[in-house]
This record gives structure tokens, sequence and C-alpha cells, in this order.
């Protein structure tokens, strides 16, 4: 589609008016140059005299350009547009190439003859639909250009390129620096260039249509999107301050546009595979007995005699067996026959199934001369995994624009509607409690199973006077849980040119949300049952039956809504004198964002009417349980909460350009928020950024031909974060609860903490950008140096302080890495190849941490929570692990020296006695993804890669085998003197040593190499034109994702990004059709 | 139009004053101010925790197979068999960390307080609240030095460990372990205060001090220590002020849950704060009560039917649930048959018979049936003790280790009390002042804080 159009040679071969219509859509899309003929009159001038001469004009308003450069790079000549567009350079050869640059504008090379006077009609950036290169900070948007910090800049095409409910799920693979995140640790799905926080909010900032976005993203139809910037710098982020220090993702919606109306419908399918229950290994059935069989025989099951308690029909057979009700023959016809089942197999063929997304959009854009529009729907509905699952979302938008005052004056407003509804099991039974356990017989009759009590109980006493107590699996199977939700958006803005190059502007967004979850246990369900028959009174002498908890439903509602304003006025100048280049904001913003819940449960529900029992019931009176030793009052279930975030902001944000060489950036910006109990001059920060940029292929003396375009960019700055969870005053929890004399109380949440600061992240970016000559390789080199000071960790504190942990300003850490991206254009003839390469590498490293360390078994499990200096963040720690001895115990490492002290080696403080087993995250991944384009075909695949990280293989825990049995290597567990040559599995003792346990848990034997190359997915589309029906074009696509691992480091066979169920593979069908 | 109200709008929230950042950021955070709210972080359900070390060491219960032994947790199973190695380096543990809770919360509370301008108005509620806190600064204390330090004795106070004295809500600092007499004399000087500031009367809410209790606290404190005529001084000074028994004729047998957390015995309801199963009222696991402790009681003895209950299908004897009401924590709070029986000791130890027989009389009496009970004849200061601590076993079983504490003191004074246990084959044994009567400090506080570990 990039063919270079010489207007004024190929316009006369075409004569059919369809051509010329297809001719002049493709020259609005791009630049277009027209050449008069050569003037007849000059004969034979001598070299000397050649002249090139013309006029540089804006393709967008036809008025002239001044100060665009003109080069001839072959003469290393060069001459700048005059007021009136002309331009006049002496040549020395009659033929050659010259190359026009100007700010702001796509730079343009061609061939000229002497005496063939030129008009050239240039481009702006802005108005470039096929090549994005204007990123937005959510405040401006910049021409890339004249851009000195850190971007990722993604288009409308290669967002589509991926199909997904969620947008934020398109990123994965295409963004430079961003990581999905699977460490299990981390409190955000992605991270931007490694980690900045420990305990502060490590979600980065989401900007949608220039305001921070609060609420679902799911809320959002990805059709809407027209373009999303991720900000990394100081440079780029600086500007939305606190908050920036994750990095920010500014999403922005599509508008419309002075064009002709166009209709754009989007359709597809998505269908997943059933996940794969049998992939994670467990027990077998007669292991599992074998086990049961043999603590029953240790006397592991106390309470098999206290007549409620649930336990297994094994142990239930077991028991009698004991006590001589059964015969030998029976028990052992019961161990064949439970033997023989897998649970599972039920759960696969009755609970779980392939999911299927439905994605159906339509929008329409256009517009006048004044007046623009965007009006679209859309429709999403996901067919859960889990049977009766359902997600449905309505999204309508509708955004208009009108130009008043001949163009003085722009006013937009915007309005977007998502409605959700997701329909559940609140608690599905997807994993069996024994693994023998079915949910249906031979005949297909549902079966009951344990539960919360033995099925000799359930069966037994009082079976009369109370509700029938057996839970059956396959009998609560109903969608009893649905979300519901409404979230709305108004976004209005209006902008004043007060004079040349001034601009004022004023935005107001209000945006609601509100969220119904409400679960209603039908009186049938096992749910409502069991909490009916545990607070049955049964008087034993009359034989009365009193229920506190009336017959009938059980309603939970769960209601949630915030509310989100805020507003900002800013003045823009934006202005050009000479060869300076003048770009300044500022402004100030304010917002509120408010969030209510409430919760409440009504008991003895009927739906017909609405009515409740709730008036008539004793919340306060501790009702004994009908079954155990318990007393408990019946849960009332009621709460109500409130939080504000009010936040105040002034920013500056200026840009000096000299001669498109040189390009200098500040930003300030200082915000304030409603931090609770710090003193006032604390309750703000100030941060702020400098950022240069040097064009170095502009320079005169730059004469490297293979690369024509060469920038060198540097920023220094910083962003911030912070916690609004930790205050400096002493602070207690409101209705945590009542005491068991009826009196409310107060918890203590956060101890006092006077010297709290805001943690601060300095930020280095340095890069390289370049060009090669026709594009054939376009690219960017950065390297970044976060420093992140004052950070909020938590410390454990001496128990004799009353406090366990305390959060504070303790640690400070160092992230470093290096981004890379490569485009390259290897094959441009009718088979295009595009090759997009994308390189990170990041470290992280805490250099300073003021809280003293507890022992060593607390820094192995959760050196996250209270991290070693100088190591990462995620680091993971193991003990030692030399094996097993003789008799299948451990044999770990204390001081120096072999060791079964298992305890010591736990309790241990010396760091010396762990090792260090690398980083959870990791530290170098990337992607690879190769577009190819045939004719009316594109076929595209992306290959993404993560490496230098490392996870903590699961195997087996015997303390736990009983509750999961879903544990892998049991067969590998030492048995006999010998086993020891063969397996790290240590032998099982009884009683269970959890320090014995936790030596090989934690041990370095379980450490694997998380490095992995995956085929995330596939595209092919199909795209054609029939403009006979009006179809501009026509899209039809397959879609594979999730294709699965390339290639892995560890030996176990594991992916190591979900070890125990890969995430199902996916393929979607889909038609885009544009009118 | 909509835009000129917009502008409207930003100019005024522009001009509004800081007030906009004064908001609190969440209904769920409270910056404790009012009395009210110092009431409340005192009725926190945890302040009164205590430890339940004690009850698992103690001879009270049996754990007749060696199987279930080993199926207990790692403290449990280590109390039970008075091993040196109780926690086997498990950090949190509760029997030390909840007490100093307490101390943080009443700290806090004492420090607030002192924020808060009292006048005629509030006097009696804020004289109150700082009774209370410095109450459960009182017992928290004792709580700890009981269990973590060695028993108290005149001579070696000075240069024996005490604990920790944390007077401050200063998270920042540690302090080291005060001497054995700088604690009990902080304990003193706690409960002195408390005495003079808290109501004289119970209320409903027996998990606040008031101060029959605070004297009922005097009383076990003065009698751990072994001086026995403070410990009489205390012990009158509570039954002044509130001397009433339940007569156990009134009460059910047939309920699991005789007695009511606010039954007319509880002076200050407190329970031990970590769930050890095996300490448990109605425990399940397969623990009995020890039959030497069972034969104490006599077929008229109400409290055989009222405080025990046998498993028939097992044959293990289990505590019914106590003063906790229906609480299944062992019951560690003060209550008044406690001071009736500190009173009498006192008076056995003075050989004044006659007060002791009449305290063991008038306790009698409401524990057996109606008409059966025998009018106790002292004649000896021997017969005078040893039925005041015969009586002590029968009435304040299961108080969450009372007995444990008795041991620990009558041994320090020769008593020579010899504790067995068998589990399996194995034979356990702890001579008379081991240093297994006093627990280590849990490992977490030892490596934070750098204090001195206990021998054991």
């Amino acid at each position: 589609m990039t063919v270079f159009f010489r207007a004024g040679e190929l316009l006369p071969n075409f004569k059919t008016p369809y051509y010329s219509i297809l001719l002049s859509i493709l020259c609005f899309s791009m630049f277009s140059l027209s050449a008069q003929t050569p003037r007849k009159d000059s004969g034979a001038n001598g070299p000397m005299d050649l002249v090139l001469q013309g006029t540089v004009i804006s393709d967008a308003d036809g008025k002239p350009l001044q100060g665009v450069s003109v080069h001839i790079e072959a003469e290393n000549s060069r001459v700048s547009s005059k007021k009136d567009g002309s331009f006049s350079l002496p040549v020395q050869h009659r033929k050659g190439k010259v190359k026009f640059t100007y700010l702001g504008y796509k730079a343009l090379e061609t061939e000229y003859v002497d005496g063939v006077l030129l008009t050239i009609k240039m481009m702006p950036l802005a108005n470039q639909l096929e090549e994005v290169e204007v990123v937005s900070t959510g405040y401006q948007k910049i021409p890339k250009e004249r851009a000195t910090g850190s971007f990722v800049q993604l288009d409308n095409a290669i967002l589509n390129r991926t199909v997904s409910t969620n947008i934020l799920d398109r990123l994965d693979g295409i963004t430079n620096g961003l990581v999905f995140n699977k460490n299990p640790e981390s409190s955000s799905p992605i991270t931007i260039r490694g980690n900045s926080t420990i305990y502060g909010n490590q979600v980065p900032l989401i900007v949608l249509d220039n305001f921070p976005y609060e609420g679902s993203l799911e809320s959002i139809n990805p059709n809407d999107i027209e373009a999303i910037t991720v900000l990394k710098d100081a440079a780029a982020a600086s500007i939305w301050g606190v908050r920036a220090g994750n990095g920010v993702i500014v999403i922005n919606t599509k508008k419309g546009t002075s064009q002709k109306t166009q209709v754009n419908l989007v359709s597809n399918l998505t269908l997943s595979q059933k996940p794969d229950l049998f992939y994670r290994p467990q027990l077998s059935s007669s292991d599992y007995i074998a086990l049961e069989t043999s603590l029953f025989d240790k006397g592991y099951f106390w309470n098999v005699t206290d007549g409620y308690s649930p336990i297994s029909p094994i142990v239930a057979m077991l028991q009698q067996r004991k006590e001589g009700l059964i015969s030998a023959a029976d028990s052992a016809s019961l161990v064949d026959r439970l033997s023989g089942y897998d649970g599972r197999q039920d759960i696969a063929d009755h609970v779980y199934r392939s999911a299927v997304n439905q994605q159906y959009a339509v929008s329409v854009r256009g517009g006048g001369t004044a007046y623009r529009y965007y009006l679209s729907g859309g429709y999403d509905g996901n067919r859960g995994s889990i049977v009766n699952q359902l997600d449905q979302r309505y999204s309508l938008t509708a955004k208009n624009s009108f130009d008043l005052w001949k163009d003085r004056l722009v006013i937009s407003s915007d309005i977007f509607f998502t409605e959700s509804n997701n329909r559940a099991i609140n608690s599905p039974y997807l994993t069996p409690r024994y693994p023998y356990e079915r949910m249906y017989d031979e005949s297909g009759s549902p079966l009951a199973t344990v539960k919360d009590l033995r099925a000799s109980f359930v069966d037994g006493i009082d079976r009369d006077k109370l509700l029938d107590w057996s839970y059956y699996p396959a009998n609560e199977l109903d969608a009893d849980r649905v979300i519901s939700g409404i979230d709305y958006r108004l976004n209005h803005r209006l902008e004043v040119k007060i004079m040349t190059g001034l601009k004022f502007s004023a935005d107001y967004l209000f945006q609601k949300g509100t969220q119904n979850n409400t679960r209603h246990y039908l009186s049938e369900s096992y749910y409502t049952r069991h909490l009916i028959n545990s607070f049955t009174q049964i008087d034993k002498s009359t034989g009365q039956v009193i229920r506190p908890i009336p017959l009938g439903d059980i309603l939970d509602e769960d209601n949630s809504a915030f509310t989100n304003k805020a507003g900002r006025v800013q003045l823009n100048f934006d202005r050009k004198f000479g060869q300076h280049d003048i770009h300044a904001l500022a402004g100030y913003e304010i917002r509120d964002y408010n969030t209510v819940s409430s919760s409440d449960r009504r008991y003895g529900y009927d739906p017909e009417t609405g009515i409740s029992g709730n008036n008539a019931m004793d919340f306060a009176t501790e009702f004994p349980q009908s079954y155990g030793y318990g007393s408990s009052r019946i849960a009332a279930r009621v709460s109500n909460r409130g939080a504000v975030d009010h936040n105040r902001s002034v920013y500056f944000n200026g840009s000096y350009g000299y001669d498109s060489r040189y390009t200098l950036s500040v930003s300030a910006r200082r915000d304030e928020s409603n931090l609770f109990g710090v003193k006032t001059n604390q309750k703000g920060v100030p941060l702020w950024s400098i950022g240069g940029l040097w064009r170095l292929s502009n320079e005169n003396f730059y004469h490297f031909d293979p690369i024509p375009i060469l920038r060198l960019r540097a920023s220094y700055g910083y962003n911030g974060n912070l916690d609004k969870s930790v205050s400096a005053y002493l602070t207690t929890l409101a209705g945590t609860g009542i005491n068991s004399f009826g009196n409310r109380y107060l918890k203590i949440s956060n101890p006092p903490n006077p010297s709290l600061r805001w943690e601060k992240v300095g930020i280095w970016n340095m890069a390289l950008d370049f060009e090669t000559a026709a594009k054939r390789l376009t690219g960017s080199v950065e390297y970044y140096r976060k420093g992140s000071t004052d950070l909020i960790a938590n410390s454990p504190l001496a128990p004799q302080t009353g406090v366990l942990s305390i959060k504070g300003n303790a640690a400070d850490m160092l992230t470093r890495g290096w981004d890379i991206t490569v485009n390259s254009r290897n094959l441009i003839g009718e088979l295009k190849w595009e090759t997009t390469t994308l390189l990170s590498w990041v470290k992280d490293r805490i250099t300073n941490y003021k809280a003293k360390q507890s022992n060593n078994f607390d820094i192995v499990t959760g050196n996250y929570i209270n991290p070693l200096e100088g190591y990462p963040l995620y680091a993971l720690f193991s003990f030692p692990y030399l094996g097993l001895d003789g008799a299948g115990n451990p044999v770990g490492q204390l001081d120096g020296a072999e060791s079964q002290n298992y305890s010591a080696m736990m309790s241990s403080s010396n760091t010396d006695n762990l090792t260090y087993s690398g980083v959870a995250t990791p530290t170098f991944f990337g992607s690879l993804m190769n577009t190819f384009h045939y004719k009316d075909f594109d076929f595209s695949f992306n290959i993404v890669f993560k490496a230098g990280h490392k996870y903590r293989r699961e195997s087996l825990n015997y303390s736990e085998l009983l509750t999961n049995y879903r544990q892998p290597d049991y067969g590998k567990r030492w048995q006999q003197p010998g086993d020891e040559l063969w397996t790290n599995v240590p032998a099982m003792t009884y009683p269970f040593d959890s320090n014995r346990e936790s030596l090989y848990r934690y041990g370095a034997a379980l450490i694997e190499d998380a490095s992995a190359v995956r085929l995330k997915d596939i595209r092919l589309t199909y795209r054609r034109s029939i403009n006979r029906i009006g179809i501009r074009e026509l899209q039809l696509f397959v879609y594979a994702n999730n294709i699965g691992l390339l290639w892995k480091a560890n030996k176990q066979g594991q992916d190591p990004d979900s070890p125990l169920m890969p995430v199902p593979r996916s393929y979607s069908f889909g038609l885009n059709a544009s009118f | 139009m909509k835009y000129y109200l917009l502008f409207f709008i930003v100019i005024c929230v522009v001009g509004c004053k800081d007030s906009f950042l004064e908001v609190k950021p969440s209904t769920d955070i409270v910056s404790p101010k009012t009395l009210d709210d110092f009431q409340q972080m005192l009725d926190y359900s945890a302040i009164n925790f205590t430890s339940g070390l004690p009850l698992l060491s103690a001879d009270e219960y049996e754990i007749p197979n060696e199987k279930d032994w080993q199926g207990l947790t790692v403290t449990e199973r280590n109390a039970y068999s008075w091993a040196s190695d109780l926690f086997e380096g498990q950090e949190g543990v509760e029997d030390w960390s909840y007490p100093y809770q307490s101390i943080f919360y009443a700290n806090n509370v004492i420090n607030g307080l002192a924020a808060l301008a009292k006048n005629a108005g509030n006097q009696k509620e804020y004289d109150d609240i700082l009774g209370q806190a410095y109450f459960v600064r009182a017992f928290a204390f004792f709580d700890l030095v009981k269990n973590f330090a060695v028993p108290y004795a005149k001579k070696t106070a000075d240069t024996d460990l005490g604990v920790p004295l944390k007077l401050n809500p200063n998270s920042d600092e540690i302090v080291a372990r005060a001497s054995l007499q700088d604690t009990y004399d902080q304990i003193a000087a706690d409960l002195g205060l408390a005495i003079g500031l808290l109501k004289p009367g119970l209320t409903a809410n027996r998990n606040r001090a008031n101060k029959p209790a605070a004297y009922a606290l005097g009383a076990r404190i003065a009698l751990s220590m072994g001086d026995y005529d403070l410990a009489g001084r205390f012990s009158d000074s509570c039954l002044i002020l509130y001397d009433r028994l339940i007569d156990y004729n009134t009460v059910g047998t047939s309920s699991s849950t005789p007695f009511a957390r606010d039954n007319d015995e509880v002076l200050l309801s407190s329970t031990i704060g970590k769930n050890y199963a095996v300490s448990l009222y109605a425990g399940i696991k397969n623990t009995t009560i020890a039959q030497e402790l069972l034969d104490l009681y006599t077929d008229n003895d109400l409290r055989k039917v009222l405080f025990f209950q046998k498993d028939d299908k097992t044959g293990l004897t289990k505590m019914k649930r106590g003063y906790a009401g229906p609480n299944r924590s062992a019951f560690s709070g003060l209550a008044v048959d406690e001071v009736y029986l500190i009173k009498a000791e006192c008076a056995a130890r003075k050989e004044d018979f006659a007060d002791c027989a009449y305290f063991l009389d008038k306790l009698g009496l409401k524990r057996y049936k109606t008409g059966t009970y025998r009018p106790i004849q002292l004649t000896s200061k021997d017969a005078a003790l040893q039925a005041v601590f015969s009586e002590r076993r029968r009435e304040l079983i299961w108080r969450a280790g009372l007995r444990w504490d008795d041991i620990r003191r009558l041994n320090r004074d020769g008593a020579s009390i010899v504790l067995k246990r068998n589990i399996g084959t194995d034979r356990y044994q702890l001579e008379p002042n081991s240093p297994r009567y006093t627990f280590p400090i849990p490992a977490g506080e030892v490596t934070l804080s750098n204090i001195k570990q206990n021998n054991r």
C-alpha cells in the first residue's frame, strides 16, 4: 500500500472514474507531490547556472510553509524556504535527489530535474492515518519527532490484531518494556519497566480520553479505541505526577472526522479449548486410599468418633471395620470400587465446557466542515468455561464536536455508556474432595458427596426435624450469582483560540459506575439448607423445633458505586518564531473520586413478593449449633462503607525547539491529596522533569546516507507514588465488629508514623532513534535507570512493641534496563515482509532497607514482603538442599556443615545459610512479530519470550496431602533404602514435621529456570474492497491465541507461567467491514 | 449554557479552601480522639487475651494414646512433654504477642487521654477509662511475667530477669528485659493507679475492668509473690465491694453451657487467646481430665456434674464450658470464688483457722447439694493449707493454668510437687523448680529485639 504515486505521471493512464476515486482516496492519505512539465526555454546553460526552484505548501490547507529545510545530500547544500514557501538552491548536477524536512510534517525526498519548478505538498504528521507518529500524553499531542521522552505508540491496526474483550490484554507482546506478570506475589497484572514500588499501588496509571480512568477496564469497548500511548520515562509521564511512578497508559477513543460518513462493522467469534483437568498431576484414587488407610492406623483421624465432622467414605469404612460392624470382604470391595473412580471425569464432562466469546460492534463516523461525530455500539457475549457462566457487555458511545466562531471555538461532548451482566455459579464444584468422589452414579443420577458433615450424621439423627442436609454437586450448578454494572462517562471539552498560538481549553469529566452483586441462594440450595439446619434448635424433651433462620431463600446483595469528577483548565501556547519553536502548556486540575458500598442479606426471602424474614430474627443471641460444640450469632451481614480521594494539581510543560535540530523540554507538577493525618505541607509533592532531543541527522555535518534519520534523546525527572492506607496518626479500623459483651470495638490499623513521606522515583532515560534509507530499518535503543527512594515498606517489629509489622518509608530501590525496538521491512515487493523485534532487559535491586530482617524461613517464604538489601525485590531464596540420607530424611546445611536440625535452619537469621536462587520476574523479555502481505492477504504471527527468571516448582508436601491431593511427585517419594540415589523427595514421616517439609519445599532442588519462548498468536487476514456494493474494505480473519510453548528451559515439562493449568488455546473467526 | 456552569464549577473548586484536602479518605479509618473512641479501643475483643501455655503444661489433663499426642500441633506436643524447645522456631507466638498488643492499646489510650481535657462533665468516664487502661497494662504484664520469667523470690528479684516494660506506644523503641523486681514494681504501680481511678461497681460489660476486679488481680499477684498479708488485704477489699457467689444448686445440670459469661461470680472476663485445641472446653481432641483430679470430687459435689461430661463412646472425660459462657476458650479472668480461696489461704497462713474455715464453708455451701455440705474443722496450719489447696484444685480447674501457677509458687516454697507424664512407653518427669517451669521467649522477639532468652 505504500506505493509512491507521482500524480503527474500516473494520472493520464487512468481514465475510469473508479480509479480516480481510488486514487483520490490514496492521495488523501499520503503526501502528494506534483511537478509541472519542464520549461522549454533553457537550452544549454553551463553547470554553474543550475538552480533548483519551487514552493512548499502544506497539504492540509494549501498555505505556504516557511523554514522548510531543503537539502541536497549529494552536494551538501541546504536552504530554507521563505515566507511565501518559495525556495531556490544552486545545484551542480542536472538531476538528483532533494530532501524536504519540516517539523511536524512528514519528511519527503524526491528526484528533481533542473529547470522543473517543484511544488511540494507536505503532509502534516497528525493527519497521517496509516502511520501514527503523534504521541499523546493525555495533556497534549506531541509529534514523535519532537518528543524528548520515552513513548510507545500503539495504533488501531496493531491493537485490533488481537481479539479480546478487555483492551489491556491487547498490549501483550506488542509493547516494549511492558510485561504481563505471572508472578503470584505481584499485585498488578502488568509492569512497565520493572518495579518501582513495594507496597504502593503497582498498577500503572490508566488514562482514558485525557483523564485518569476509574472503574473496570472491562467496561471499555476495545473497538472504540483509536490508539494507546504508553509513557515510560519522566519526561513523558511526569506530567501525571504522583501516580506516574509505574508508567502511564494513555488510551484515546475514536473521534469523528470531517469526511464522508464511514460505517464500520466488527463481528467475531472466539472458541477456547476446554481446560485440561488431567494436566495437573495428582494422587491416584488407590494411592489416596492407601494414604488414608495408613494415616488411620497411625491415629491421624482423631475426630473420627465425634459423630459429625466430615470424614471420607474410606475413613468411615475403616472405623466401621475397626468396630467390627462390617466384614473384611465388604471393606475390600469398597476399596476396589473407589480405586477405580476418577472424580475429574464428571467435572470435565458436566462442569467445564469450551468457552465461546462473541463480539459485535458497529460504528459510524463522519462530519462536515464544522461538525464531527462518532457513534458506536457494541455487544460482547462471553460464555465462560464453567457451565452457566455468561458475561455480557453492551456499550454505546456518542461523540460530537462543533467548530464555532470561524473555528475559534471548539466544543465537544462525549457520552459513553456501558452495561454489563455477569452470571455464574457462586461456588462451583471444581475439585472433588477426594480423588474418587463422583457427581453421578453409573445410571446418571446425582450422588451426594461429603461437604460439612459426615454422611452418617446427615442420614442419621433428627432427619425428620431438619431439612435434608445432603450435598449433591450435580444439583448446585445453577447460576446463583449475578453481577450487573452500569458505567457512564461524560466528557466535555471547550477550546478557544485566543490569539495566534494561544489556546485555552477546559475539560470536565463526570463518570459514574454502579455495581450490584447479587447472590441468590434458593431455599433448596445446599447453602441455605446448611445455614438453616445449623441454627435449628431442637428441644430434646418436647421435640419442638425452632428455626432462628426462617425457611425460604437467602439473598445477599453487595452494591457499590463510584463517582469520578474531574475538571481541568489549561492554556496552550504553540508558536514558531523563525528557527525558534515554542510549545508550552500550564494548567490546573482537580479531581474528586468517591466510592460507596453497602452489603446486606435477607433471610427467608421470597422472590415473588420481595418480603424477607429479617425483621423477626434475633441477631444478638449466640445459638448453639445443631452439630458439634460451637455456638454463634446469625450473621447480619450489613455494612456500609465509603472512600474519598481528593486530588489537586498544578502543572507546567514546555518545550523549546531550535532549527529542527534541538529540542529542550521541561515539566513541573505539584500534586496534593487528602492524605490522612499528615501535615498540610506534606500533603503535596513537587515533581519535575527535563529532557533534550538532538536531531543529529539534521546537522550540516551529518552525511551518513545509510541512516538518514538519527536522533538522540535524554531525560531526567521525578515521578511518584503513594500509599493512602498509611497515616502519620494512630488510626483504627471502624466497624470491625462487636465483642462478646455486645460492645462495638475499634481495632488499631496503623500505629502512628509521623515521618511519613511520599514515594519518589527519579528516572534517567537515554535513547537513540534511527531510520535507514527507505525506512528499511527503523527503531530505537533506550537505556533507563530508575532510582526509587522513600519507598513504603513493611518492617517486622519485635512483638514487644505490640505491633507485628509497620509500614513506613523504609526502602530504596534501583531499577535499570534497556528497551530496544527494531522494525524492519525485509521484503518490499509484491510479497511484503515486516518484522518488529522488541527486546527488554530489566534488573532491580533493593539498595537500602532500613527494617531488620527476621528469620530465614520468612525470607524464603516471603522475601517480597520484607526484601533483603542487595537483592531484587522478587528475589527467590532457598535452603541449600543436599539430597536425602539413607533413611529418606532431607539433608540441609547449617553454618557451613551438613545438618538435619530442621528447626534451627528455619529459625536461623544468618543469611549465609540461604542460597540465592534468582529472581522471580523476567530480566530479559520481548517479542518477535512477523507480518507478511501478499495481494489481499495478511499473515502475521507473534513469538514472545521471557527469560532470566526462576520459579519454585510445587512438589510433595505430606502435611497437606490429605486436604490437597492434587500434588505431584507422590510416586517419586523415598520408600526404601537406595531410593535416595535417584530421588530428592523425602520419605513420609508421622507425625508430620513441618520444618522438615519446609526444607524440601523451599529447598534449592525445586528451583526451576522459568525461561520460555512461546508462539503467542497467529493471524491470517483476507482483505479487499468491493466498491460495487459500497464496501470500502472487507476483512475476514482467523486468529489463534495462546498457541503454545516453542521452548522452555525447565526439564519438568511445565509451562512456567502456569505450571498447574495451561491457559487454554483459543481460535477466533471474524469479519470487519467498512462502508 | 452548560459550559458557563462548568466554568463556574471549576472556578468555584479552584477557589475553595483547604477543606478539600482535609476530607477523610475512608470511612474505615478512625483517628481515636474521644472518650468513646478510647473505650472502644479497650473493648477490642483481644484486649484480655492471655497465654494458654500454663494450661497445656499443667497436670489437669492426660492424653491416653500416644497416637493422639502425635497428632497435636508442635507447641501442644512440646508443652505436654515439657520439651526444652516449645515452639521449634515458630515466629508468631500469640502467648507472647497478645499481652504486648494489649499493652500497646493501653499505652495508646493513656497517651491519647493525656491530650484530652478532663472536666466536670466527663471526669467520671475519663477516670474510669484511664483506670481500665492501667488495669489492662497490669493484667498483661502479669500474664507475661508469670509465664516468661522465673517465679518471684524477694532475695533474687533484683538480679532475675523480668520482661520488657513497654510503657509508651512508640513502636520504634525497643526495650530490654527489666529486672523481675522492676517488673513487679511496675505492675504494682499500674494496679495502684487503676484502683484509684476505676468505678467501684461491676458493669454488665465484664470485659471492662472495675475496682473489685483490680483488687482481685492484686490478690492474685500478691499470692503468687508470696506476700500473703497483702493478698489477704486485697481479697478483703475486693469482697467488701462485691462477694456474690452462685449457688450451684440453681444451675441446670443438663446444659453443656451451664454458666453465662456475665454470671454473678465473674469480675473480669478473659480467656486464653491462642486457640490451642487441647485447651478448649468440651475438647474435641482425645484428651481426658486426670483421674486423680476427678477423684477429688465427691458425689454430692455439684461441680462433678456441672464441670464435666463423660463421652460414653470413648470413655474420655471432658470439661463442659465454664465461666466464659458459650466461649470455648478457657476462662482466665477473675472471679469471686478465686478471691474466697485466696482469702482462705491467707487466713490459713496466719493460722486464723476460723477465718479460713469461714470462707471455705461459705464457698462449699454453694457447691454441694443442698443439705449435704458439712462445715470444715481446722486445727493445724498444714491441714488448713491442704484443705485450701485441695479446694483450689476442685474449684479453679481449667482456669487457664492457675494450677500451673500454683505449682510454681508452691514448689518455690518447698512443696516438691513432681509432675509425671507417660507418652507411649516414654516417661517424662518435671522436677520441682526446673527451669522448664519458665517458658522460652519466642524466636521472633529474640531475633528482632535481641533480648535475653530464658535458660530452659
